[in-house]
């Protein structure tokens, strides 16, 4: 589903992301993890279409990564609060389902509502929402449309107990539908659910690892992340 | 004094970090050429009895306050409002003096202005002496003080009943004032060229001043983030037209985009009851001006959906959505002012039409490229959601008004050249722009 070869980015001398590469196959999650300023986002950001890598390619299902099917293909949540201030949440969802070109959408809007714990505010301008809710309104829009690759950047920053455990059934009910998830977090506890783990070290990925092997050789995820990202 | 000085230090810090140098210099130069032609304007009116000679009458100059008086008006509408957040005073270490000058504006940036008040009473005082002195500190208190209480008045005023009722109660007050003017024997521009060249105009003027200072003060209040939304659109199946219409919506919506059209409707009437003003002219730099007020906010508008969005549409797909919004909204206003000016007894500018809408265009590439380079994210966290940092602003509105000046100057063809290549340099830049986000990572 998500093929990725060389991927480079650099803003001026300042190197962000250095030779990346990988594959997530349909029905895998992939946990990238790293210290902050690693470069985990602006990778998400290359791969979503939202700017573009200095070198390198990347294929989605098939297609090069910015074409038209790659975007519609490509669910998002980036690490921002990611909404429109003066849209409501419906109208976020519907025009989630607009650019994504889904068809029957308005019962998976309204379960994702639900489970997200957005019924009301979803009328309310998402200007008004608190971050937490932001959070849970971009993971909304990037799961209304079933897209088979998500990729999703730091869903839990600022979301409830609650909504981290929701969050986390969502991401493992759409990887079980066949969907290829790309997972970063630093929260390791969440990152378990994950199939495979790769780690940045300096802006380069070491990995990926599945993640079985690195719970058995180090124990945690926190020991394999102290071990891998500092080498 | 060591504290207020560190307060103008601060003041200066706030007013210019966001522009990179050659933007900081023109922004200074814009600043300060503003304000100071204001004062000599005003001043030329205040000293007529002195300054005859020089053959500038009060009518040549009008257009020019109005153009302050819009800007004015315009600047609080653009702050961060962090004036009214402690932790952000506290962390940017503000004086009682700095504290008390962000009392009458809506965010650090905005108390910037204030700080130019000083050349004000200097050109003045070269001018005229102490009775200069005096009357550009006072035109200068005005001029802070009307805009604030414009900005904050209009944005109450659509917040809380509405654009309509707003609309319908701002042109209901001034046309009844312009009449019981006009019916009192000062009509359109006598009573004010009377008024100025009365020895008693100073002591009005710091007395107005003094007043309107207060009032300032007192309606000095944070504008609500959002306008509540009325109803739900309906979102289009199409890719383009979904973006167009929640563009066109998030516009709509916003408090600014609101209180920018009540100001659309007053200008034209203040100027129109207070000299002979060419209703024309005013139509087409109230477009200019609230364009680029629309322009430079128009990142804004997306709030960190603009990360989300750039994943989802193609860059022209969006550039253009920017461009059709911008010019849409640019095209209203200059329609309002018009016919705001025509309840008045001036003639609607229909002729101009195709003038009108190269405007509109101009504006909207004009608002395609942001005049910073690097804005701290702290410009873009504004409850008011009204970011744009000021240094933007006045290089955005200086090249709408450049277009605006180029449109009227030439014939209608060369016009449209003009404004086709300049849209294509802004849409080339806006795309390399979009390409790296740096600008839009911050609003993040």
């Amino acid at each position: 589903m998500l093929d990725v070869r060389g991927l480079c980015r650099s803003y001026g001398d300042h190197v962000i992301v250095q030779d990346v590469s990988f594959t997530v196959a349909p029905g895998r999650m992939l946990a990238l993890l790293g210290p902050n300023g690693c470069g985990k986002s602006t990778t998400l950001k290359i791969l979503s279409g939202a700017i573009e890598a200095s070198a390198g390619t990347y294929l989605v299902d098939g297609q090069p990564g910015g074409s038209d099917h790659a975007r519609r293909a490509t669910g998002y949540v980036p690490d921002t609060r990611g909404v429109f201030p003066r849209l409501t949440g419906g109208e976020h969802l519907e025009l989630a389902a607009r650019l994504h070109a889904a068809e029957s959408w308005k019962g998976r809007a309204a379960e994702l509502i639900d489970r997200l714990a957005l019924e009301e505010v979803v009328d309310l301008p998402a200007g008004a929402y608190s971050h937490g809710q932001s959070r849970r309104l971009s993971m909304a829009m990037a799961l209304v449309a079933a897209a088979p690759l998500l990729l999703v950047d730091e869903p839990f920053d600022g979301v409830d107990p609650d909504g981290v455990d929701t969050i986390t059934e969502l991401l493992v009910e759409a990887r079980t539908a066949g969907a290829a998830v790309v997972l970063t977090t630093h929260l390791l506890d969440a990152a378990v659910i994950a199939d495979d783990v790769a780690v940045f070290q300096h802006h380069h990925l070491a990995g990926p690892y599945p993640t079985g092997d690195l719970l058995r050789e180090h124990g945690t995820l926190k020991a394999a992340w102290s071990r891998l990202a500092n080498p | 004094m060591s504290s207020a000085t560190a307060d103008v230090r601060l003041g200066m810090h706030h007013q210019l970090r966001n522009g990179w140098r050659t933007s900081r210099a023109f922004a200074i130069g814009a600043v300060i050429g503003t304000i100071v032609m204001h004062g000599l304007a005003m001043l030329t009116a205040a000293l007529q009895p002195y300054t005859a000679d020089a053959g500038i009458t009060v009518e040549q100059m009008l257009p020019l306050a109005a153009g302050l008086w819009s800007a004015l008006a315009l600047l609080p509408a653009l702050g961060g409002g962090e004036s009214d957040d402690p932790m952000a005073l506290a962390a940017a270490g503000a004086g009682k003096s700095f504290r008390f000058g962000t009392r009458f504006a809506s965010s650090l940036t905005d108390a910037g202005p204030g700080l130019f008040v000083p050349a004000i009473a200097l050109v003045g005082a070269a001018t005229a002496g102490w009775p200069g002195w005096l009357a550009g500190l006072a035109l200068a208190w005005n001029g802070l003080a009307c805009g604030q209480l414009s900005g904050a008045a209009s944005a109450i005023l659509v917040v809380r009943v509405g654009p309509t009722i707003a609309l319908v109660s701002v042109a209901g007050v001034v046309l009844l004032t312009a009449t019981v003017l006009a019916a009192s024997g000062l009509g359109p521009g006598a009573w004010w060229l009377a008024a100025t060249t009365q020895p008693v105009y100073l002591v009005v003027l710091v007395v107005t001043g003094l007043l309107a200072l207060l009032g300032g003060w007192a309606l000095n209040r944070p504008a609500e983030q959002v306008v509540r939304p009325g109803r739900t659109i309906r979102v289009p199946r199409a890719p383009f037209a979904a973006l167009l219409v929640v563009m066109l919506a998030g516009v709509s919506r916003s408090v600014m985009a609101r209180s920018t059209l009540v100001t659309a409707v007053l200008t034209p009437l203040l100027v129109r009851s207070g000299g002979q003003a060419v209703t024309a002219s005013i139509a087409f730099f109230v477009t200019a001006a609230a364009a680029a007020v629309l322009g430079a906010n128009g990142f804004a508008y997306d709030g960190g959906a603009a990360v989300w969005l750039l994943g989802k549409t193609s860059r022209w797909q969006l550039l253009a959505a920017r461009v059709i919004t911008t010019s849409i909204w640019a095209f209203l206003l200059a329609i309002v002012a018009a016919a705001s000016a025509a309840l008045v007894g001036a003639a609607p500018p229909l002729h101009l039409l195709p003038q009108l809408v190269l405007v509109a265009i101009a504006a909207a590439a004009a608002g395609l490229v942001p005049s910073v380079k690097r804005p701290a994210t702290t410009d873009f966290n504004s409850f008011r959601a009204q970011p744009a940092p000021v240094a933007s602003a006045i290089g955005t509105l200086s090249r709408s008004v450049g277009m605006t000046v180029l449109v009227l100057a030439v014939p209608l063809a060369w016009g449209i050249l003009a404004v086709a290549a300049y849209l294509a340099i802004a849409l080339v830049h806006a795309r390399r722009i979009l390409r790296d986000p740096l600008e839009l990572a911050a609003l993040s």
